[in-house]
Order: structure tokens, then C-alpha cells, then sequence
């Protein structure tokens, strides 16, 4: 039997959002749940990306915005679209504000290519890897380096390995 | 009750007794003449053997068997009790807490044969006497003794007789009621063997009955009618022992005794996952703030009824938040238990004579922070030991007594527990401090003419500074001072030291007695709202900009003689650089807060109310924030961080 959200032998199952007209996934494992917008308790001294905390019923939760963490503009026009997902990085729970989600993917292990075997670019420890389904590139994120450190991370240098 | 459940009361008895033999070895080892503290030492180990025997810890039961007759040897004077019997005692004691250690976690646990060789050796070679190799057979040792000690009393024209009394099942103090069984049989004559133990017996672990094997010249008839007399006694039955030949195909009597203590131990104490009680904790924490908002509500609405429903449900509030807080209090005794063996450990190596005292180890404090409180109490006695006390010459050169005192005393005081390191070495001699301040770069001259001898002093806590002229590497030399008070400080406590050169010093710890929940102010600032623990608030008072001065680049005011920095929490948080006071007539409200000794005025936009709250961590990824010491949730579901006061000024 198959657990709810864990992965089928081969297949790896993916939530996929939008971020600045890319598609991202991560690894259903590390989702707790998807929330919409929520007030956000702005952090002096954090990182700019740092949006801030949330209360998660009862739960003082930091959330994350991509967006910034990828040195994209923010996009204020959309809030009513903006979700908050709750994932949990080394059991903290950390929100990352996304454009939007979409859904629940699953993906065939074999279709996603992993960083080491086409580019060893600096970047490649951002990425699990990049998977193609139908027409569509996801780049699926490895989300502790992402959250744990204070690297800068580019959009456009995802983009340039995905296209590789 | 599965193996594991035993695996756990089995671990927590097993490292009470080392801790116990620590203690008492380290007794033994300033006072070897004392027989007693051998005896009690004796208890402990064969305990411990016993229970590894019945868990199937071989690596135990043999070590713990090897040092029971090891002290058998030193109490028959066998064996004198010097330097290296009492070393290999203690490596005995650190290796077995080092297999209880790989135990708990289920490591596969090291081989003690070598150690074990080692204890056989001294043992032969001290004592000509030859040992039995296993427990078995020394099990039937000890009953022959017992046989003996029957067929002696019988020629002696005394009776023996199997003594079993069972207590009332109700009965509320099994304890006393066991010890005054004892008391007057003693009376009668002499107890050959009591089952369980007389220490068991005399600390209430044991089911309603018990049996005592009694030789006596009184008849039985006496000896039942005594114990009679006793309240709470439901049955007492006395008959002629006989020493039954050994019939052991069953599990033996030690191992079902064992198992027998464990389920009582159980009854009296249950364990509970941490996180559980930990969940119930946060649980009232909220419980009781949202008693303090309901409270405010009733307060406009002016319902007597509701009000006096609402006082009762205060009342039972404040109960239950007392109650739940007493269940995360533990003693100080705890780390108390480690530290005389660092000292023993430490002045050894350091060739210094010193005299540990320990005042206050019943002293409770929340479990949280007595987990973390060890480290920095250790710092500061191996700071004690490496750079206060000195050695004997040069303290009887200076007419002071041949062995150094560090004393570790621990209090309450108010909602505070207050611990404080004293040693009688030579002190921190301020123009030493001076010099390397400046070494340092930590502070130009002109800054140190400024200060106080006082303030001087307290620079030792700052980052990097190390007062020590050589570099042991190889011992822990690795954090200093500045890292105990950071840890202090997390913690929401304070430190400051007091030293008089050649006399000594003394630190100064004040912790809050539980970090789950605390009073704090909340202030609007920028449209958010922040808490600042009431504990390092002074007074909160409105100053008009006409009053504010400027002095050296920082706004102050004159407060009864006092001059008060002012602190614009709103840029100290880089919320906002813009100039405040923009409004010559307003009154702007300022937070006096005071924390690590100094004092400052918070500039705030508003004040809004007091309120107990319950603290949150913000979690990994925003740990170690300037000026923020946490967050909590607001009763309208806002979170509001908490401001770090003493990071702030």
C-alpha cells in the first residue's frame, strides 16, 4: 500500500507553483499545506526576502517570499492569486510565499535529470533537478539550501541550467 | 509493560546510582577510614549488577560484579583504598555511565573486558583470597553464608524464623509503617535477611508484604503480637525457617524482585514524553492569556454575575498554570551532582588543593534552563580552578588557607533564582582588564578614564576577551566569558561579577525561575506591535521634546538627577531612520528599562497594555536576531515580538 504523499516506487511526486511565468516544484514530502495570503509580521535585521513571520494556529511560523529570494521584482498587483506554503526544512516549518500553486504532479523518477549529470554549475545545489512533462520544464528546488543559507540565488541562473 | 518501559526505569535507577557511587567515592576518597560510606556504596552496585542481570546487559552486570567485590576487598581490608584503587573506581563509574549512555540510545554498546581484567588483577593481586568466576555461583555463596548464620543461632539455642507481614492495602505510609516492623524486631533480636531490602522496606518500594528471616530467643508468639500493635498491619504470620535447598529452575528470586520494584517505582512515578508535557504546558500558557482578555472584555460589559463567574475561573486558571509549572521545575541538584568530580578531576590535573561547597541543591528551577545552565556553571568553576585558585605555595606565602574554597550557592529570590560561583584566588586585577581592553581594541584609554573600576571589570564578558596569559590548547580554553553571558542571556538572565584582588570573585547569575511565560508591556511601534518583559522595565513616563538634550550625539534626559539615554526603538529596529520628536508639543511615551546594569528610555508611539504571554521561539532559520529575544501570539491572533532589552541598550 502507498502511503498518502509518499512517493510510488519510480515516481516522485511533485507540487508545483508559479513563479514569475516559471514552474517550480518541490517534493510533496517536505509540504505541510498550502495557505492563502495571511498578515505577516514584519522581522527587523532579516534577510530582504524575509517577509516575516505568521501565526499557524498558535504557531510562530517565518515565511519566505521567492520571489525576492530569487532577485525577482515582487508583484503587488496579484495578491489575491499569492499562496503561502508551509513546508518543513530539518522540522521547522517555514512558509514560502509562491504566485500561485497549481497542483499535485507525479512524475516519472526517470524524467528528471539531476544537476550532476548535465552541469556542475554553482548553482546545482539549489536544484534536485529539472523534469520534463509533456511540453513543460519544472525546475524542482532542493529547498534546505534554499531556506538555510544567505546565498544569492538568481532566477536567471536556474533558468540558464534549466535550459541546458 | 514492554522490555523498552523497563529499558527506561532501568536507565534512569541505573544512572541514579552511579551518581550516587560518584558521590560517595568521591566521600570516601577525603575520608577512607569510613566504613559507612563503603556499605552504601556496596547497595548501589550490587543494584546495578542485579538489574543489568535481569535486562541482559552483560557488559554491566560483569563490571558492576568486578567492582562489588573490588569494594568487598577494601571493606575487609583487604585492599587499601589508595590513589589507584580509587582512580580505577572512578574509570569504573565513567565507563559504566558511558554504557548507559549507548544503552539509552541503542548503540551497540563497547566492550568492557579489558577493564574488567584490570579490577580481577588488583583484586588478586591485593587479596590472596580466589573469587567464584560467575554470579551463580557466588549466589550460592551467599547462601551457604545464610545457612551459616541459621545453623550458628540454632546452636546458640536461638530460634530462626520467616517473619511475613502484610500491610493493610490502603495503608498510606507503607514506609514508616515498614520501618517501625523493623524497629521492633530488632528489638527482639537480629534480621539475617529481609525481602526486599531494609532500604527498599524503609523507602516504601515494595507490594504490600514483605518477609523478614529473624533469629531470636523470643517465641514466635511475642514476635507476632509486637508487630501487631503496629496501625495499618492486616496479617502477620511467623513460622520456623527452614533454609530450602536451592531449587532455581524458575527465574530467580532476583530477577522477579527486580522486575517487582520496577512496576512499583511505576506506580509512584509516571513518565511522560517530554513533548506531551511540554504540549499541555503551551496549552495553559494560551489558557491564561486568554483568561487576562476575557477579564479585560467582562470588564466593560459590568455583569456581576459574569464576574463572578469569571473570578472563579481566574482563581482556577492561576491554579493550573501553577500546577502545570511545577511540573517542569527540577532541582539544581541535578548538575550539582556533576560538579565535584570536575573539581576533583580538574585540581588534580592542576596540582591545586580545592574544596568544593554546594549550598541550595534543592533549589527548583525550570527544566529548560537548568538543561542549559550547566555549561556555563562548569565554564565558570573551570575558570575557578584554572585561573582563581592558586596553588599551595603561593596561597601560604599570602598567609591564606593551604586549600582553596569554590563555593556554588543557588536561591530563590522573588520569581528568580539567583546562583552565584565564589573562590577565594587572587581576583581579577582591573589594570590587567585595562590593559588588554585597550590590546584588544575594545576601548580606546580615553574611553576606560570614563569608566568605573566597576565597569572596567565587567569587560571581561565581552566578546574574544581572554584573560589568561597562556594558551593551554589543550584544554577547554575554547569559549569565554562573552559566551557564558550569552547563554545567561537567552535565557532572559543576568551576570555580573564582584572581585576584590587577592581575595577573590564572585559571580552573579539571576535567572527567571521558568522561561514558558512572562509579563510584558506591549507597545505599538510603526503600526506593529512589540512586548517588553515587564522584568526589565522601570517606569514608563512622557517626555516632551523640548526636555530631550543632546549629549555626545545621543538624545538624554534628566530623570531626578539621573541622565537617561533615549533609544528610538523604531530605528534601533531599522524600521524607520526618520528623525522623532517631529512634534514639539506632543508628549512622546519612553519606556525605562534597565538590563546588565545600565539603564535607557525606549521611545515608543504608543502604549498599550500589560499581559502575561507565552513565548515562542522563532525558530532556526531566525535565530540569534538583534534586539528580538522571541514572538508570541496575541489573543487576536497577531504575532508580537518580543524585544531583547539588554541587547537593545
Amino acid at each position: 500500500m502507498v502511503r498518502e504523499g509518499s512517493l510510488t516506487k519510480g515516481y516522485i511526486q511533485l507540487v508545483i507553483f508559479n513563479l514569475y511565468e516559471e514552474e517550480f516544484g518541490i517534493n510533496v514530502n517536505h509540504v505541510e499545506e498550502v495557505l492563502r495570503l495571511t498578515r505577516i509580521t514584519h522581522i527587523p535585521h532579516t534577510a530582504e526576502y524575509v517577509e516575516g513571520v505568521i501565526n499557524l494556529r498558535g504557531e510562530v511560523i517565518p515565511v519566505i517570499n521567492l520571489r525576492k529570494r530569487f532577485g525577482i521584482p515582487d508583484d503587488i498587483d496579484n495578491e489575491m492569486k499569492k499562496r503561502i506554503i508551509i513546508v518543513t526544512i530539518e522540522g521547522d516549518k517555514v512558509g514560502l510565499i509562491v504566485d500561485s500553486v497549481r497542483e499535485v504532479l507525479q512524475l516519472p523518477s526517470k524524467v528528471v535529470e539531476s544537476p550532476t549529470e548535465t552541469v556542475a554549475g554553482s548553482k546545482s545545489e539549489f536544484l534536485e533537478g529539472v523534469g520534463k512533462y509533456d511540453d513543460r520544464l519544472l525546475i524542482i528546488l532542493k529547498l534546505d539550501k534554499i531556506i538555510t543559507t544567505e546565498e544569492r540565488i538568481s532566477l536567471s541562473e536556474l533558468q540558464e541550467w534549466q535550459e541546458k | 509493560m514492554g522490555l523498552s518501559d523497563y529499558k527506561e526505569v532501568f536507565l534512569s535507577d541505573a544512572n541514579e546510582h552511579v551518581k550516587t557511587l560518584n558521590n560517595n567515592l568521591l566521600k570516601l576518597e577525603k575520608d577512607p577510614e569510613n566504613l559507612k560510606l563503603l556499605d552504601e556504596m556496596v547497595e548501589p552496585v550490587k543494584s546495578l549488577k542485579s538489574m543489568a542481570g535481569t535486562m541482559g546487559f552483560d557488559q554491566i552486570t560483569s563490571l558492576a560484579y568486578q567492582m562489588e567485590k573490588l569494594l568487598d576487598a577494601v571493606k575487609n581490608k583487604k585492599i587499601v583504598l589508595e590513589k589507584r584503587v580509587t582512580n580505577l573506581l572512578f574509570e569504573s563509574l565513567d565507563v559504566m555511565e558511558n554504557l548507559l549512555d549507548q544503552i539509552e540510545v541503542g548503540e551497540e554498546v563497547d566492550d568492557v573486558t579489558d577493564l574488567v581484567e584490570k579490577l580481577k588483577k588488583i583484586i588478586a593481586a591485593e587479596s590472596r583470597e580466589k573469587y567464584e568466576k560467575d554470579s551463580t555461583e557466588e549466589r550460592k555463596s551467599e547462601e551457604e553464608n545464610e545457612k551459616e548464620s541459621i545453623k550458628k543461632a540454632r546452636e546458640k539455642g536461638k530460634q530462626v524464623y520467616l517473619v511475613t507481614v502484610k500491610l493493610d492495602r490502603d495503608c498510606l505510609l507503607k514506609s514508616v509503617r515498614a520501618y517501625m516492623v523493623l524497629k521492633e524486631v530488632k528489638a527482639l533480636g537480629n534480621i539475617i535477611k529481609s525481602i526486599p531490602g531494609e532500604q527498599d522496606l524503609e523507602s516504601g518500594i515494595f507490594t504490600d508484604s514483605f518477609q523478614l528471616i529473624v533469629q531470636t530467643k523470643a517465641t514466635d508468639e511475642l514476635i507476632k503480637n509486637k508487630i501487631e500493635k503496629i496501625p495499618e498491619i492486616e496479617k502477620v504470620t511467623v513460622e520456623s525457617y527452614e533454609v530450602s535447598e536451592p531449587k532455581r529452575e524458575k527465574p530467580s528470586y532476583m530477577e522477579d524482585r527486580q522486575r517487582e520494584l520496577l512496576e512499583k517505582k511505576r506506580e509512584r512515578f509516571v513518565r511522560v514524553d517530554r513533548e506531551k508535557l511540554d504540549y499541555i504546558i503551551g496549552l495553559v500558557g494560551e489558557l491564561v492569556v486568554n483568561r487576562t482578555r476575557v477579564l479585560e472584555l467582562s470588564k466593560s460589559l459590568g455583569d456581576s454575575n459574569l464576574k463572578d463567574a469569571l473570578e472563579q475561573l481566574d482563581l482556577i486558571t492561576s491554579n493550573l498554570q501553577n500546577a502545570v509549572m511545577k511540573l517542569r521545575m527540577v532541582n539544581i541538584k541535578q548538575i550539582y551532582d556533576r560538579f565535584p568530580r570536575l573539581v576533583r578531576d580538574l585540581s588534580q590535573r592542576k596540582n591545586k588543593k580545592i574544596n568544593l561547597v554546594m549550598v541550595g541543591e534543592e533549589t527548583e528551577l525550570d527544566r529548560s534552563i537548568v538543561n542549559v545552565i550547566e555549561e556555563p556553571l562548569s565554564h565558570l568553576i573551570k575558570n575557578a580552578i584554572d585561573h582563581g585558585i592558586e596553588r599551595a605555595p603561593d596561597r601560604n606565602r599570602l598567609n591564606k588557607k593551604e586549600v582553596g574554597t569554590i563555593k556554588l550557592s543557588a536561591r530563590h529570590e522573588g520569581s528568580h533564582v539567583l546562583i552565584e560561583i565564589e573562590d577565594d584566588g587572587h581576583g581579577i586585577d582591573s589594570r590587567i582588564v585595562r590593559t588588554k581592553a585597550i590590546e584588544k581594541g575594545l576601548k580606546t584609554p580615553q574611553e576606560l578614564e570614563k569608566m568605573s573600576e566597576d565597569e572596567i571589570i565587567q569587560l571581561v564578558f565581552e566578546k574574544n576577551f581572554s584573560l589568561s596569559e597562556e594558551d593551554e590548547g589543550t584544554f577547554h580554553r575554547g569559549e569565554g566569558l562573552d559566551k557564558v553571558k550569552s547563554i545567561i542571556e537567552t535565557l532572559n538572565g543576568e551576570i555580573s561579577l564582584e572581585t576584590t584582588i587577592k581575595k577573590g570573585t564572585k559571580f552573579n547569575i539571576k535567572l527567571p525561575l521558568t522561561l514558558a511565560i512572562i509579563k510584558v508591556l506591549l507597545a505599538k511601534v510603526d503600526e506593529s506591535i512589540y512586548a517588553i518583559p515587564v522584568e526589565s522595565i522601570r517606569e514608563n513616563i512622557h517626555v516632551y521634546p523640548k526636555d530631550v538634550k543632546r549629549m555626545q550625539g545621543q538624545q538624554v534626559i534628566h530623570l531626578r538627577e539621573e541622565m537617561i539615554r533615549l533609544i528610538s526603538v523604531r530605528s534601533k529596529l531599522g524600521l524607520d531612520k526618520g528623525e522623532e520628536f517631529m512634534d514639539k508639543d506632543t508628549a512622546y511615551p519612553v519606556i525605562i528599562v534597565k538590563a546588565g546594569g545600565k539603564k535607557a528610555g525606549f521611545i515608543v508611539d504608543e502604549l498599550l497594555y500589560q499581559q502575561e504571554i507565552v513565548i515562542k521561539s522563532l525558530g532556526k532559520l531566525l535565530e540569534g536576531l538583534r534586539g528580538i529575544a522571541g514572538a508570541t501570539v496575541l489573543a487576536n491572533g497577531e504575532v508580537a515580538l518580543i524585544l531583547d532589552v539588554s541587547s537593545m541598550i
